[in-house]
């Protein structure tokens, strides 16, 4: 079957992002050992830690992030510009240093 | 399994260059060199001599066509459709193989077939074609715009609903909390950016809050495939959460 006409499958492609590949071999290099698999888990994990988090800030409680949230592609666009913005003013109030 | 189509034998005798010499002697050309008639019983026998060509066609270039287990017979269909057209226009004297020639046919009559009578809207012809010409020629959103402004008002209309169309979103998604939260980090449309930053401060700081909860492995994930840091500092120690 061809992988893009998949339903079932549980990640979002980001249209400009950087591939797990990628992401893997920096991680290495700084010191957290891994693969590209263990990035895309990790990247699972820590969306579905963060989506709940904002949604609980934002009033909605009682939300849990299933999967049909984070196989939003929507939801993986819009965090685009905000997480930019956000890490920005966290390096420059000194309170975020990666 | 799709039926295979079984050759006849008593054409096995018969060399298919010779049909083909045979053939082109009794074609009528017309002043401007167009074939006005020809031998219909020979050229029935030569496309029964290649009808194996067009599910080879079929099964090796449209294998990806959703559905095809029920779309194949139509193919084939169109593919003998375009095979029948390339036999009165072959010129065996040139010294090349039917199949090269009669390929091109085929995949025109499958291909025209597949835009035009299976899409779910079809699309004239002369918009498609515009519509890939510029998308070809212009490879950044501003020159598109640019491209489809000098259009005439009728051409414009048609390639914008055609770029427009590209990012429909699917209405299948019913999950409330997912809704609110793109509604709520997507800028509105209609907003300018400074009012935008503002209706988004609050949102910015929810976000700030949830970034600082993570673990510094998750952050430096998410934010290299955001592509919002380039680079991680060396830090790994044994106090970070892993």
């Amino acid at each position: 079957m061809n992988p893009s006409n998949s339903t079932t499958s549980n990640y979002v492609t980001l249209t400009d992002g950087c591939d797990f590949r990628k992401v893997a071999k920096k991680m290495s290099t700084a010191g957290w050992a891994m693969n590209h698999a263990t990035a895309r888990n990790v990247l699972m994990g820590a969306m579905a830690k963060l989506v709940e988090q904002i949604t609980l800030g934002l009033g909605d409680t009682g939300f849990a992030p299933d999967v049909c949230v984070l196989k939003n592609q929507d939801t993986y666009d819009s965090l685009q510009d905000v997480l930019q913005q956000a890490y920005e003013e966290l390096v420059r109030e000194g309170r975020l240093k990666l | 399994m799709p039926r295979r189509i079984p050759t006849n034998p008593q054409f096995d005798d018969l060399k298919l260059r010779d049909l083909f010499v045979e053939f082109a002697g009794t074609r009528v050309f017309d002043e401007r060199g167009k074939v006005v008639s020809f031998d219909l019983v020979l050229r029935n026998k030569i496309v029964e001599r290649n009808l194996k060509l067009v599910s080879f066609v079929v099964d090796r270039f449209y294998k990806q066509v959703p559905d095809i287990k029920t779309v194949r017979p139509d193919l084939i269909q169109q593919g003998c459709l375009g095979l029948m057209e390339a036999i009165p226009k072959f010129e065996p004297t040139k010294g090349f193989k039917f199949s090269t020639y009669a390929i091109f046919w085929i995949r025109q009559h499958i291909r025209k077939f597949l835009l035009t009578d299976k899409a779910t809207c079809r699309i004239p012809n002369n918009v498609r074609v515009l519509y890939n010409k510029i998308l070809r020629e212009n490879n950044t959103p501003e020159a598109v715009t640019s491209a489809v402004d000098a259009l005439t008002p009728k051409m414009k209309k048609n390639v914008k609903t055609m770029l427009e169309s590209k990012y429909v979103v699917s209405l299948s998604d019913t999950s409330p909390s997912g809704s609110l939260l793109t509604n709520t980090l997507t800028a509105p449309e209609c907003s300018t950016s400074a009012e935008w930053k503002l209706v988004n401060h609050e949102t910015v700081g929810v976000v700030k809050e949830a970034l600082l909860k993570l673990p510094r492995r998750d952050q430096a994930i998410l934010l290299l495939r955001y592509k919002v840091i380039t680079t991680v500092e060396q830090g790994n120690t044994n106090n970070e959460p892993q």
